[in-house]
């Protein structure tokens, strides 16, 4: 709702004259001004977070593989890939959530079993703000970038998190 | 829309977690299942007896995948050893009254994703994690965020036009 500035009565977001006064509400509701780092998110690519190349397992990789190459790589996550075809990521999340205490006994399973199948991606191209949407509506960490359909790249929040605290750095 | 104020706001407007505690005996196996039944990524090790309430160590999801790892690489006794043997020691904190340019600058620079926040006696009273710094951030540019469309790109089942 907003409020008219003359006589005070409420009136319905976005309408163009006040129910009351007939005075035009036209003024309230021009866009607000963009801040550098509004701007910067819709106009930068995902490119400019220059994306890490991905570790990639084939989907039979066993578990206690994956498991040791994360943390011999300190990495978060892997992608599952079978020939050019992104199959699946498996992260930290994961690992808590379906592994958990039986890593002994799920050591020899395949990745593919506990992995998040058809997995989010986006584009090389496309604008951070999607990337930023996208791990924050859905609760990401980590998503998977295409260059045309082929797996190229990998953001994480913290990538996005340096983007946006160099940005708010300068504008503040 | 608010403008940014990171130097005035303090880091409590950022959705900090309420922070889960355990006791450096517990194994690590309870608190692998800990994590798993919070949802959450991060479990404070807090003292118990004479030094109540002090934290000793915190033991995130990158420990638990190491103990994982190790679970999965045949090291038989590593769910049942105490959290104090793996937990993460060198812990990086930030005081209540910290502001939120100093919690961002923080947890950026050291590549952190949970961040303690201690009160005057040095007890932990909450655990700012990186989703709520997120959080905090879209809060301040809903539009740009929130109204995007699902897809960056649409695509046209048809062609248009006659």
């Amino acid at each position: 709702m907003t409020a008219c500035p003359f006589c005070g009565s409420e009136n319905t977001e976005g309408a163009d004259i006040c129910n009351d006064c007939q005075h035009s509400l036209t003024h309230l509701t021009h866009p607000a001004l963009e801040t550098p780092v509004e701007r910067g998110l819709m106009k930068d690519r995902i490119e400019v977070l220059s994306p890490k190349s991905p570790l990639t397992v084939s989907p039979q990789t066993s578990i206690s593989e994956v498991l040791s190459q994360l943390v011999t790589k300190s990495i978060g996550c892997v992608m599952i890939v079978e020939g050019d075809e992104l199959q699946g990521i498996f992260s930290e999340y994961d690992a808590v959530r379906k592994i958990n205490v039986d890593a002994a006994q799920l050591a020899e399973r395949p990745i593919s079993s506990v992995m998040t199948s058809a997995p989010i991606t986006l584009e090389a191209k496309d604008k951070i703000a999607f990337a930023l949407h996208k791990m924050h509506v859905g609760g990401y960490r980590h998503l998977p970038i295409m260059t045309k359909g082929k797996l190229t790249g990998v953001i994480s929040i913290r990538d996005i998190l340096s983007y946006l605290s160099e940005r708010i750095g300068m504008s503040a | 829309m608010s403008f940014l104020s990171l130097s005035t706001e303090s880091v409590s407007t950022a959705y900090p977690d309420q922070p889960l505690f355990v006791t450096p005996t517990s194994t690590v196996g309870e608190v692998l299942q800990l994590l798993r039944a919070q949802q959450t990524g991060s479990v404070l090790v807090c003292g118990d007896g004479t030094d109540e309430g002090k934290l000793l160590g915190i033991f995130t999801e990158r420990d638990a995948l190491k103990c994982m790892a190790a679970a999965s690489a045949d090291d038989k006794e590593v769910m049942q050893k105490p959290v104090s043997e793996v937990m993460s020691t060198e812990i990086t904190s930030l005081p209540a009254d910290a502001s939120m340019g100093e919690a961002i600058k923080t947890m950026s620079q050291g590549g952190y994703r949970h961040l303690p926040i201690l009160d005057d006696d040095g007890k932990p009273t909450s655990v700012e994690t990186v989703y709520g710094i997120v959080h905090y951030l879209v809060d301040h540019f809903p539009q740009t965020i929130y109204n995007l469309p699902p897809n960056p790109r649409p695509i046209t089942s048809e062609r248009e036009g006659a």
